[in-house]
């Protein structure tokens, strides 16, 4: 009998260890819309290297952040940026405007906190450096407000 | 004295409480709240028991309506190792299905992810030699979510990491150590 359970024991032990050698991580960036948190956790990684996320074309969709705080929102006009957020683990993506700054604007001041806005840009490294540390982390870059979609209109 | 020279079944009903903290992964964000779990175990022999253990984990992400409860049912295997005749160690295998379910009210959003849970604790017990034996104990969950590419299509983001910590109670039937 204790045999049995030292097998069940032993079984259970190999399990956690296959379970836990799960790691690799591969995503396509424009098949499909991606959450927020996928784009923000895939595409970081080394100051010293060009990965293979860099300018390559990403979709992705989520919540705008900061709806309905004007001055949020004026400053974010100014600097011709708004955020998305993954509202299910707080991760939020820089989006920059390169492009139909008016028509953009205009059209994100029409949406309510619930919208879910589906994007299609381009992932552009940006370099965070404190000290020796470096990271790399991601925004999206956006030119046309075709590229955005509000609730897939 | 097992419990099989005793031709009878000894088994106890165990409560506790703790602090739950994730590492990583998905809810990087979060902060563990509370730990509280239940179980009911069968002594095979005197060293061995095995049983059913539930034990619900809830996070939240700070200053936000997001909130994430864990629920882990399991079938565990636990072996007594007494160290003196007033403390045992415990250490624990278990491997169940764990439902992870997500809500974020201001947005009117629920989701739930589920996934196999592998897990390992010890606990240090005191043993009363009465009916109630008091326990500290530390575990350890990893859960393997199942694959929902509307939920991620990373595989770190399906793999969760569950620590926690704190106390319990055994109340004890039959016969017992």
């Amino acid at each position: 009998m204790s045999k049995l359970f030292k097998s069940i024991a032993f079984g259970l032990l190999v399990l956690i260890m296959i379970g836990c050698s799960k790691e690799n991580n591969s995503i396509s960036l424009d098949q499909n819309y991606l959450q927020v948190a996928d784009v923000v956790e895939y595409c970081q990684g080394s100051c010293n290297e060009t990965a293979d996320w860099e300018q390559s074309k990403t979709l992705v969709k989520g919540y705008l952040r900061d709806v309905g705080n004007d001055s949020v929102w004026q400053d974010n006009q100014e600097k011709r940026r708004f955020y998305l957020l993954d509202i299910r683990n707080g991760f939020s993506l820089e989006v920059r405007v390169d492009g139909d700054e008016d028509l953009i604007f205009s059209r994100l001041a029409g949406t309510v906190k619930s919208d879910l806005i589906f994007i299609s840009g381009i992932a552009n490294a940006v370099i965070a450096q404190e000290g020796s540390d470096c990271t790399k982390g991601v925004v999206l870059l956006v030119k046309n407000d075709k590229d955005i979609i509000i609730n897939l209109e | 004295m097992s419990a099989s020279s005793f031709g009878q079944t000894s088994s106890f009903v165990q409560f506790e409480g703790g602090f739950i903290r994730n590492q990583g992964g998905f809810f990087k964000l979060y902060d563990g709240v509370v730990d509280i779990g239940a179980g009911y175990h069968i002594f095979l022999s005197r060293h061995l028991n095995g049983g059913l253990d539930f034990n619900m984990g809830f996070l939240n992400y700070t200053n936000t309506p997001a909130r994430s409860n864990i629920y882990r049912p399991k079938l565990s295997l636990q072996y007594a190792l007494h160290l003196s005749s007033k403390i045992a160690l415990d250490p624990e295998i278990g491997l169940g299905y764990s439902f992870v379910r997500i809500t974020n009210t201001e947005y009117l959003y629920a989701s739930t992810q589920h996934g196999l849970n592998y897990a390992a604790r010890l606990k240090v017990r005191w043993k009363s030699g009465r009916k109630l034996d008091y326990y500290l104990f530390g575990s350890y969950d990893y859960i393997y979510l199942d694959r929902d590419d509307s939920f991620t299509q990373l595989n770190s983001f399906r793999q969760i990491r569950l620590f926690a910590v704190g106390l319990g109670v055994n109340i004890k039937s039959g016969v017992y150590e």
